[in-house]
């Protein structure tokens, strides 16, 4: 057992949690961590350091050692005679804002500042419970005493689905990735280490970066919690440099990758724009094929017995809408995937457009994707989808009529996130009339059954002097929004996850309980002339972020307004394996891109036949 | 510390191979109930456009040697499952060897059509002891850390299997917390084993294949087995 904190120290404490991956082999030595941190102690306050590092270390067995206290020199339970049975990475998460949340009054009974407490995982293996909506809750929590950013390393034999996942939870300025393996050796300024029982004495001494850092005197707080994660940064480094040390003399830690995480991702093809527009061929049902053809798309519909209407009332197969907002050219649609064409089963995404002369400055629109094992997403995502855009419409008019002074950003992500709170509500009430609207009474059903993402934007209309405008994008679950400029798509949110497995494992409404839950707000400037895009991912996860040929065919053909028929086309592009629902609301911003001239477009006579 | 680029798209397939013995104590109803069984598998797949899209089949057998029976493919472009015929003996290293250079490829062509291609799964099938003392060799060389694109090997014995044999070939898969790896009870009909096995497989393929993206869904035990995880 160790002593605790030394109180008299620091005003400020920062805690720091870090879980480890009991696969990974660093757990085994992660023993010489207490060793360090007592150095790092005495390092900083030779340097007049204010903040105290107060750490917990987490080894994240199917039964984590919760009951660690923070200390700063951490007490480390690792049994190794115990056969690690995994990495459960969700049992941790689960407990951790109450966690921290009593050691946070602790310290304050004690007369300490608190700063934003920082969460660190080593992993080597993805986990083996659920991690994704505990993650969300630790970094998103209503309560005051949520993480501040992640640091999440990462051995090279993790693929890029877990990271994806996580990628997926958070905003990208919440979190910092960085990956173990051996080839970081020579990063790091030291002799090669052959044997993995490096003293604790070497590790300290090979800590590279330590002195570089500049450190302010004690100032005000909020001077300070600029730093923090720089600081983080350099307290995980302290952890890790050594850590790396012994893992790169160790055996690789290959063996635990599992066959969720693909072994192998496409080599990225090679970006080239055609420069000749060559017809494209068509599948049996007239869609664009796009690489292969998909099994459906081989015999046409009303031949195969595999494009069937729905079980219920409807299957909403195509829906569209097109329209100018002043200066702005929309259009949304939705279409059937073909999983549900095969499984008799309607389109479980939507989308609302809505804009009109009581509020002409704003346009509001919304996209949600029914989560597929959900009963009721279909209903859910439509009622979702049109609410949200009502509540805003509503909420902002309110607001305008009482002042001159259009609303600030600030007073608009409070008015979105209560117009999410309300689309969220209105859920749970519905009369039977509703398109696809559960046949039970609202008591009877797990709100679980109604899970959908949500996505909306709030977009300026009208120009402003240089065209430029911002709008406002606020999420809950994998819906991406992106901007296409000159042909170039750019994600705005988080990279979608691409290995979805686990039921209801994205981020969905309804929020249930009363205090959980809130958007993510980003703020997104559309340069003028660019095209902004909400879509669900069946067209997001073909995108890849533009890499993909998806992402260069749908880039050259929606870099313009275009006419209803040619987008509808070209949102039923044909590839194999894409079965997913696809929506999307296209808004064009002025000057649009003039079509290619017929030079360009036609065949020269030379190579005409 | 490296920031990575994070690969947020691709489909995703699921290589499935089928790596069956055809040595001479094959002969009879165990090999007319797998070549009974083969297109029954290529039915079910085909005939679902869903999860034929997102899953891969190839068959090897072996006896003295091993041959690609049916390289990987995506089932609806095959027209007709070849049968199994036996001879010789038992040569697991030929079996695995050949796995091995079958997946490296496959997986580098899978690749370079823009898949994502996820860990590789073999439905490993065999009555007999190896007959190749070298075997555990060749199925390191498969299986071991040094092969990026190890597979998971499920593994059934029929009649006349080695418990053990049969368990070692299985390989841990950390997700589900088990080998599969079952061998037929004495006593139950051999022909009726086999089909069993194959009813599973044809389940595993299916419900695999049938999610958004693809992922191993195990198989049941079919009924006449011993779990060996579990002995």
């Amino acid at each position: 057992m160790v002593t605790d904190v030394e109180s008299s120290k620091g005003d400020y404490v920062l805690p720091l949690v870090l879980v480890v991956d009991p696969t990974t082999q660093v757990s085994e030595r992660v023993q010489c961590l207490g060793d360090v941190l007592a150095r790092l102690s005495q390092e900083m306050s030779s340097k007049g350091v204010i903040a105290e590092p107060i750490i917990k270390v987490i080894v994240a067995n199917s039964t984590p050692h919760t009951a660690a206290p923070y200390l700063l020199k951490p007490e480390v339970v690792f049994e190794s005679e115990t056969k690690s049975d995994g990495f459960y990475l969700g049992r941790v998460l689960s407990g951790l804002v109450d966690d921290v949340t009593q050691e946070v009054s602790r310290q304050k009974m004690n007369g300490k500042v608190v700063l934003k407490p920082q969460l660190a995982v080593i992993a080597a293996s993805d986990s083996g419970d659920s991690w994704e909506s505990p993650l969300t809750e630790v970094f998103a929590a209503a309560s005051q005493y949520r993480f501040g950013t992640l640091h999440f390393y990462y051995a090279e034999s993790v693929q890029s689905q877990f990271v994806n996942r996580l990628g997926g939870c958070l905003p990208r300025e919440q979190y910092v990735l960085g990956v173990f393996d051996s080839e970081e050796q020579d990063s790091v300024p030291s002799k090669p280490v052959t044997s993995p029982d490096i003293s604790t004495q070497t590790a300290v001494a090979m800590i590279p970066r330590w002195p570089s850092l500049e450190l302010k005197p004690r100032r005000r707080l909020r001077e300070y919690e600029s730093r923090t994660s720089e600081l983080l940064l350099v307290v995980t480094d302290m952890i890790l440099a050594p850590l790396r040390l012994i893992e790169s003399s160790v055996s690789s830690v290959m063996e635990a990758l599992d066959e969720s995480v693909p072994v192998a991702a496409p080599d990225d093809p090679p970006i080239t724009k055609p420069t000749s527009p060559e017809p494209m061929a068509l599948s049996a049902n007239g869609n664009p094929i796009i690489g292969e053809a998909s099994s459906i798309n081989k015999s046409p519909w009303w031949n195969s017995r595999w494009w069937n209407v729905g079980k219920d009332e409807v299957c909403r197969e195509v829906e569209v809408d097109v329209g100018t907002a002043a200066d702005l050219a929309i259009i949304g649609l939705t279409t059937r995937g073909q999983s549900h064409r095969y499984g008799d089963l309607p389109n479980q995404d939507s989308f609302a457009i809505l804009h009109d002369d009581l509020v002409p400055g704003f346009l509001f629109v919304a996209v949600s994707d029914g989560v597929s094992n959900a009963r009721f997403s279909g209903y859910a995502s439509r009622k979702l989808v049109r609410c949200v855009v009502r509540a805003l419409h509503r909420r902002v008019l309110e607001r305008t009529q009482d002042s001159d002074t259009p609303p600030s950003g600030d007073e608009l992500r409070e008015i979105g996130s209560a117009a999410f709170w309300e689309a969220s509500n209105a859920l749970l009430s519905w009369n039977n009339f509703e398109v696809l609207a559960p046949p039970e009474e609202p008591d009877e059903i797990d709100p679980a059954e109604f899970s959908a993402t949500l996505t909306v934007a709030i977009i300026p209309v009208g120009s402003s002097t240089d065209g430029n405008r911002r709008a406002l994008v606020g999420f809950v679950g994998d819906s991406p929004c992106y901007i296409l400029n000159d042909e170039t798509w750019q994600l705005v949110t988080p990279a979608t996850k691409s290995g979805e497995t686990l039921n209801n494992a994205t981020a969905a409404l309804p929020f249930i309980g009363e205090e959980s839950g809130d958007a993510t707000w980003l703020d997104v400037p559309i340069a003028a002339g660019s095209t902004f895009f909400l879509m669900t991912d069946g067209f997001g996860t073909s995108l890849a972020s533009g890499r993909s040929s998806v992402g260069v065919f749908l880039g050259a053909e929606w870099s313009r307004p275009r006419t209803v028929v040619d987008f509808l086309r070209t949102a039923e592009f044909d590839r194999a394996g894409e079965d997913d629902d696809r929506t999307v609301v296209a808004v064009w911003t002025p000057p649009f891109m003039s079509p290619p001239s017929i030079e360009e477009s036609a065949p020269s006579l030379a190579e005409s036949v | 510390m490296t920031s990575v680029k994070v690969n947020d798209g691709g489909r995703q397939v699921l290589p499935f191979y089928i790596l069956c013995d055809e040595s001479g104590s094959m002969q009879g109803a165990k090999l007319d109930a797998v070549n009974q069984g083969l297109p029954k598998i290529h039915q079910a797949v085909a005939s679902s456009p869903i999860v034929n899209d997102k899953v891969r089949v190839g068959v090897i057998s072996f006896s003295d040697t091993a041959e690609e029976l049916v390289p990987l493919t995506m089932l609806s472009d095959l027209t007709q499952m070849p049968g199994l015929v036996s001879k010789g003996g038992t040569s697991y290293t030929a079996a695995f060897t050949v796995a091995k250079s079958a997946i490296d490829r496959d997986i580098a062509n899978l690749k370079s059509s823009g898949l994502q291609v996820l860990r590789p799964v073999i439905f490993f099938i065999s009555d007999g002891e190896p007959t190749s003392p070298d075997w555990p060799t060749a199925h390191a060389a498969l299986t071991g850390t040094s092969n990026p694109y190890a597979p998971h090997i499920l593994s059934f014995g029929i009649t006349g299997a080695v418990g053990q044999v049969i368990l070692d070939v299985a390989t841990d898969i950390k997700r589900l917390g088990k080998k599969f790896a079952w061998l037929a009870d004495d006593g139950t009909d051999p022909g009726t084993v086999v089909m069993e096995i194959i009813n599973q497989l044809i389940a595993t393929i299916v419900a695999s294949g049938s999610n958004q993206n693809p992922v191993l869904i195990p198989p049941k035990p079919p009924d006449g087995v011993i779990d060996l995880d579990e002995v």
